[in-house]
């Protein structure tokens, strides 16, 4: 009777979590990225100033506004997903909601397409290295089962594979807000958890070095 | 997309494989027929065999070796985005093949090589087959290097970087297949070929038969690894996701390659040449080798998890239902594990010494492999041939929808055959034989099944044909295909820098070297120490 009980219970948890909605719903599958490839950057760029994106985002891609995000230069592949959760609501922000709620896939793989061709900026700091950001940028921290932001963004901070962002040249002030908002719970369409998970790890002086690690350029150099 | 220098390659081989692999269908369509005794003028033990012989060299040597090296040279090239290591030499391996087959096609149809595509003396082929067949392992050999160069100039020109996954599961085919083909490549050099022509006049048996068991089962692993890596590698895309875990499918990869090499001995479970602590360790382990068996099925079915969620799919099994059952290769992947499944629970029966015993040597084995082999593996075939296809000819495919049939008539044909073949085995029907014409009680019970096995054989001919067909009309459609990218799935979690032992294969190299030499050396040695006697003539 006992174990009875306990499969009950078993089978009462499991089945929520297994109806639990995903996180994120852009399957990158061959049509999506038939889609992504066929995008016209010059349809992208007349939608974006019909839209009037330059608004937050700046005429170039580059806002001035640090609680924005710069997307000029942005992944299309990462930029689609983004736009693909504001409309499906995955990723909340009423503005960005309004705004692609009544366009359709190709128009937001456009629009990708066309942020994507755009200079990345390229703020005139300089980024310093120091020994906390260098172990969690390139090793990561094991004890917490925290892996390197290099893993994912790459060594240069310049992005990975082609759901992972860019974070270099990215305002401070959103890197903050977003790790913060990862870390909270208020921004949940990372899958399975991938970004979560590394911000809830970091403590708030790590957040903040790591953002003004990233948001500063890279030295010619490097 | 990255021009290279082996679409022509990659489609030449894997042409030859599935033309011989049409006429392998038919004649596997003509055997089922023949063997239930229900076309009198049919009946002919003589071309029986040397169907069977056929049927097996085509399906067991030439589909997939040619698959592999095509599919192979294609995934190399453009998941390292860089060329063949010696274009030429390449060319050199696929003709020297492709003679081997063609020199041992003559004795196998005229019937002087029905030896049931086997190398197991006392039965002897023509010379001819013998020289063949080391041609093509031989040409094999080739790609084999090809494969291992490739790599090795891609790791100096890029240190410290990952393999991609897809070209460290085809090294570490590449390696299995050299490793395991020395045993039979040992035999058919210094055993058969000098004993068919005649330059000896005896053979050591036991000798012949241990050598073979050396490349007997990880052969079936060579053919298994083009399905396991596109499993890995191509499906997880294709179906809109992720490979849940690149590591794990690098430890699957290492796991096959050190362990299925040393376990050939469980085809020799009951022969009484060996000794039984010998065939314990073998079968011991043979039973590791399920690990990256379900290693993979875990991860892969993960990965479809993960692609069916990110399609809306919701509730514990909704996400199946999300995915694209209408894209071939996804199609293909699932009914390859739904087959694999059934197929590996019969497996573990065989690797058991024990019950090894009940169905040694019956038509359950017949059913065992043909649901493995023919089920899993070449229906994967069907589906990496159905997305390379487009790419490689840059043409678009001529009909989604009859390879999306052909998959499931291939699916549903291998079921009805091979299903009732393991009833068969178990209420005693021997394999191996031409007809029944004995015992009619125990025959006639055997009739349903038999049935079936013919229903099964003309679905799956009817499905080889579609194959065919639409590839061909994908060769020679006039609409292009636009997207010539061939998509490798990227690891949900990435790393920073792979582990060294996961990135190469000298350590595993060595380590196989050693367990070869544990659980082949004395059993092979013996026959060299041990005092044997010639046969008594009937004289004395």
């Amino acid at each position: 009777m006992l174990r009875l009980i306990f499969v009950f219970c078993g089978v009462a948890l499991l089945v929520p979590a297994a109806n639990a909605e995903p996180s994120s719903a852009v399957a990158f599958d061959l049509p999506t990225l038939k889609l992504l490839k066929s995008a016209d950057p010059a349809k992208g760029e007349a939608l974006a100033k019909k839209s009037k994106c330059a608004k937050c985002h700046g005429d170039d891609g580059v806002s001035d506004d640090p609680d924005d995000v710069n997307i000029a230069g942005m992944s299309a592949s990462y930029a689609f997903k983004q736009l693909k959760d504001f409309q499906a609501k995955k990723r909340d922000d009423k503005d960005m909601y309004k705004k692609t709620k009544k366009l359709d896939d190709s128009q937001l793989a456009d629009l990708a397409a066309w942020y994507a061709t755009l200079e990345p900026s390229r703020p005139a700091a300089d980024r310093t290295m120091t020994a906390e950001v260098r172990k969690l940028v390139i090793h990561g921290d094991p004890e917490r089962l925290l892996k390197a932001c290099s893993a994912c963004h790459g060594s240069k901070g310049r992005g990975g594979q082609f759901d992972h962002p860019a974070l270099t040249g990215q305002n401070k002030t959103y890197l903050v807000d977003m790790m913060t908002a990862f870390q909270d719970g208020d921004r949940t369409n990372d899958i399975y958890s991938r970004m979560r998970y590394v911000s809830e790890v970091l403590t708030e002086q790590e957040i903040e070095a790591l953002a003004g690690y990233y948001a500063a350029d890279l030295p010619e150099e490097e | 997309m990255y021009k290279n220098n082996a679409t022509s390659l990659g489609l030449a081989n894997m042409w030859v494989a599935f033309v011989f692999f049409a006429v392998a269908a038919l004649l596997g369509l003509y055997q089922v027929i023949e063997r239930m005794d229900i076309i009198p003028g049919l009946k002919s033990p003589e071309l029986y065999f040397a169907s069977v012989s056929t049927h097996g060299v085509l399906m067991g040597f030439v589909l997939t070796t040619f698959f592999v090296m095509g599919f192979g040279y294609y995934a190399a090239t453009t998941s390292l985005k860089q060329e063949i290591w010696s274009s030429p030499f390449a060319w050199f391996g696929f003709w020297l093949s492709l003679l081997g087959v063609l020199l041992a096609a003559v004795p196998l149809l005229t019937g002087n090589a029905s030896v049931l595509y086997t190398f197991y003396p006392p039965l002897k082929a023509h010379p001819a087959f013998y020289i063949g067949a080391a041609l093509l392992v031989i040409g094999s050999w080739v790609w084999c290097l090809q494969m291992v160069m490739m790599m090795r100039v891609w790791k100096k020109a890029n240190p410290g970087e990952t393999v991609p996954l897809v070209m460290y599961g085809t090294v570490a085919n590449a390696i299995l297949w050299f490793i395991t083909s020395l045993g039979v490549a040992s035999e058919i050099l210094f055993q058969l070929i000098p004993w068919s022509l005649g330059i000896i006049d005896t053979v050591d048996v036991g000798l012949a038969r241990t050598l073979f068991s050396w490349t007997l089962h990880a052969i079936v692993y060579f053919w298994l690894f083009p399905a396991y890596i596109a499993l890995y590698t191509l499906v997880p895309k294709a179906a809109g996701g992720y490979v849940f875990s690149d590591q794990m499918g690098r430890v699957a990869f290492i796991l096959l390659l050190v362990f299925s090499v040393p376990i050939g001995m469980h085809h020799l479970y009951m022969d009484p040449f060996q000794a039984a602590g010998w065939k314990f360790l073998h079968m011991t382990g043979t039973f590791m080798v399920s690990v990256p068996t379900l290693l993979t099925g875990f991860t892969v079915i993960a990965s479809l998890e993960v692609a069916g969620r990110l399609r809306g799919g919701k509730g514990l099994f909704g996400w199946i239902g999300a995915l694209p059952w209408n894209n071939p290769i996804v199609l293909a992947a699932i009914l390859a594990l739904l087959m694999l499944t059934f197929g590996g629970f019969g497996g573990m029966i065989n690797a058991s010494y024990s019950m090894n015993a009940m169905v040694h040597n019956t038509q359950w084995i017949t059913g065992h492999f043909h649901l493995i082999f023919a089920g899993t593996v070449v229906i994967m075939y069907f589906g990496i041939a159905y997305y390379l296809w487009p790419k490689m000819t840059g043409k678009v495919l001529y009909s989604t929808k009859l390879a999306l049939t052909q998959l499931w008539f291939w699916f549903i044909g291998m079921l009805v055959l091979t299903l009732p073949w393991h009833q068969l085995g178990l209420a005693g029907q021997p394999r191996r034989i031409s007809s029944t014409p004995y015992d009619d009680l125990l025959v006639q019970s055997w009739i349903p099944a038999e049935i079936a096995m013919i229903a099964g054989g003309v679905i799956l001919f009817t499905a080889a044909l579609m194959l065919v067909y639409n590839l061909l009309k994908t060769h020679g459609n006039a609409q292009a295909e636009s997207n010539l990218e061939v998509e490798y799935a990227e690891s949900l979690h990435s790393t920073v820098r792979m582990p060294a032992l996961l990135n190469s294969f000298g350590f595993w190299v060595v380590l196989i070297v050693v367990y070869m030499i544990a659980s082949y050396g004395y059993p092979i040695l013996q026959f060299f120490m041990m005092e044997t006697f010639g046969t008594v003539p009937w004289s004395i």
